[in-house]
């Protein structure tokens, strides 16, 4: 049991060189599969074992931990740790042909031993304890998801993987900047010894200024409203895949680093006092949701719309944090697992149904109804649960999100999360009504393959699932936002 | 004084890749930017009058050698970018005859 940790991080990346001598794309994806469904089991185990006896901590090499590396595995890292590698592997499953028909054919398995590495990039975000692994481990999942982005076989692909090369790295830098200065000021680099260190620290301005470059690196990965450029981009060009993976996983790694090292780590200097950030923050998101649900709204290009959609949801995310009490972080949480099963999914469909498609605009939708009228009721439920619909998944999150507003100072801000929740409505709407009550216009050609549908219909029955019986989510979420704020929930 | 050379590099690094069109430059531009970090964090680690941190029979002050150590592990992560960016480059002007930003945008 007590290896758990490090199992998750090396097994893959022990298999990785073994991928890249095996060289056939058919033994390649297999392994891959295979690998992904151990880290699953693994990973649910880690997380069984850190519910009922509490965190689990491994020294690497059994060198103690502030001059040894320390992997972490606590509720909050089990949490992100199971949704990730539950993404990748219904991705996998579900993206056998999506991959044959886009990628070229002799870098096929090149792109799964990438996917495999970005994989193991987040996994390490996830449980290292060491900050400046947690950078390495960020930079083993950029690097690897350049090169997954520019594999797209549309005209941006390779321009969008470039442009996506430069902010991201601007972002690890800024990021590699902050952890210096913190450095300097605990002489340490092991999370739980820089949360303790730093309260003897002096507060100066060299501190806040290393809290400014931690925020603006996790704001350009997670896409916060003003740094979301890139994440529109890459969605549009990005294989359909990648697409669906990335919106699932990438963006709330950025979201669990902010968590992490603002909530955690800095948590006793209490990072978002300077300066007012927490409103600032609180300010850009809101503009953030109303700027993005607009542009989602203006879209005929479906990638784009959701691609904006997720920058909405992303502030939803943040706006549930930035109130700082228990309760909006364990909503915050709940939305981040919900979102992502809901996005993952619609993104999937998308894929499934138009591979080599770059513009697909809202016309190509019509009519798909009447011709799969089984595989398309996924979608509708996927959109009732992004839409934030009774019975979904989404209405949970968005229900917990508007109650930790209206509990805490800031209670006028829920009008406007209920206002664009309404809008999202809009947009959603223009979709179905396309897909059931719109003539179909020569659509005979997309042919839907029964296993690529499995991985769609496991996400919409689980949107359904957590919408019935979301006491997994709640409770988990609870007792991490407990842990991390120190102060029961109502 | 050091502190503000480097923060000058940083922002020299910031703003040609910001400035600058030209994919290559802002190569150069991402170069610039992650040495003037690096070099900081070889600037914290020297102690006044330290010496290197190598085992021998005087015991005196000595220079930190960790963030030295760390700072390896970030040059290494800096030339496996910079590979990568060079190698999508090439890619991108053999597709589209240009390395021009503006006028990839018109594609």
């Amino acid at each position: 049991m007590s290896q758990l940790p490090i199992l998750i991080i090396i097994l893959p990346l022990l298999l990785v060189p073994i991928l890249l001598l095996i060289r056939k794309n058919e033994q390649v994806y297999i392994l891959n599969i295979i690998i992904s469904f151990i880290n699953l089991i693994l990973v649910c185990l880690l997380f069984y074992h850190v519910q009922h006896s509490g965190p689990l901590f491994y020294e690497l090499g059994n060198w103690k931990a502030p001059i040894g590396i320390r992997l972490n595995a606590d509720l909050l890292s089990c949490y992100f740790l199971l949704l990730i590698n539950f993404m990748s592997f219904i991705c996998l499953i579900s993206g056998k042909e999506l991959v044959n028909r886009q990628i070229e054919k002799e870098n096929i398995y090149l792109f799964y031993i990438a996917w495999l590495l970005c994989n193991i990039g987040f996994s390490g975000i996830i449980l290292t304890n060491d900050i400046f692994n947690l950078f390495v481990f960020l930079e083993i999942s950029s690097l690897s998801s350049y090169f997954l982005i520019s594999q797209g076989n549309y005209k941006g692909s390779m321009i969008a993987a470039i442009q996506y090369l430069f902010i991201g790295s601007i972002g690890a830098v800024f990021i590699l900047l902050g952890i210096g200065i913190l450095y300097v000021h605990t002489g340490t680099l092991n999370m739980s010894d820089i949360s303790d260190n730093i309260i003897n620290a002096k507060i100066s301005l060299s501190i806040i200024f290393a809290i400014g470059l931690f925020f603006l690196g996790i704001g350009i990965k997670s896409a916060i409203f003003p740094l979301h450029g890139w994440l529109i981009r890459t969605y549009a060009y990005s294989p359909s895949i990648i697409v669906a993976y990335f919106s699932g996983t990438s963006t709330k790694i950025g979201i669990y680093i902010l968590i992490r090292v603002f909530l955690d780590i800095l948590n006793t200097i209490n990072p978002f006092e300077y300066y007012s950030l927490a409103q600032l923050i609180l300010f850009l998101s809101l503009v953030g949701v109303l700027f993005s649900t607009v542009y989602a709204i203006k879209q005929t290009e479906i990638k784009k719309m959701f691609a904006f959609s997720s920058v909405a949801q992303i502030s939803y995310i943040l706006i549930a944090i930035m109130i700082l009490t228990p309760e909006g972080i364990a909503a915050s949480l709940i939305h981040v697992f919900n979102h992502s099963i809901i996005k993952t999914g619609l993104f999937l469909i998308i894929a499934i149904l138009f591979v080599n498609n770059q513009n697909i605009k809202l016309d190509d939708l019509s009519g798909l109804g009447k011709n799969h009228p089984f595989f398309m009721s996924a979608f509708v439920i996927l959109s009732l649960g992004l839409i934030g619909l009774p019975l979904t998944s989404g209405f949970i999150s968005k229900w917990y999100i508007i109650q930790s507003l209206i509990h805490s100072d800031y209670w006028y801000i829920s009008i406007v999360v209920l206002i664009t929740s309404f809008m999202t409505l809009l947009y959603m709407w223009k979709i179905i009504e396309k897909i059931y009550f719109s003539e179909s216009i020569n659509n005979n050609s997309i042919t839907i393959l029964g296993h690529q549908t499995i991985g769609v219909f496991i996400l919409a029955a689980l949107t359904i699932y957590l919408g019935l019986d979301a006491s997994f989510t709640t409770s988990v979420s609870g007792e991490i936002a407990t842990s991390l704020l120190g102060s029961e929930i109502k | 004084m050091i502190f503000i050379l480097n923060m000058t590099l940083f922002l020299i690094g910031l703003f040609i890749m910001i400035r600058e069109t030209n994919l290559i430059k802002k190569v150069i531009g991402l170069n610039i930017f992650q040495s003037s970090v690096f070099i900081f964090y070889l600037i914290i680690s020297k102690v006044e009058d330290g010496i290197p941190p190598i085992l021998t029979t005087i015991h005196g002050v000595y220079s930190n050698p960790l963030p030295h150590v760390l700072i390896l592990t970030a040059i290494v992560v800096s030339i496996a970018t910079t590979s990568l960016a060079l190698a999508l480059i090439i890619k991108i002007k053999k597709k589209y005859n240009t390395i021009e930003e503006d006028e990839l945008d018109e594609i």
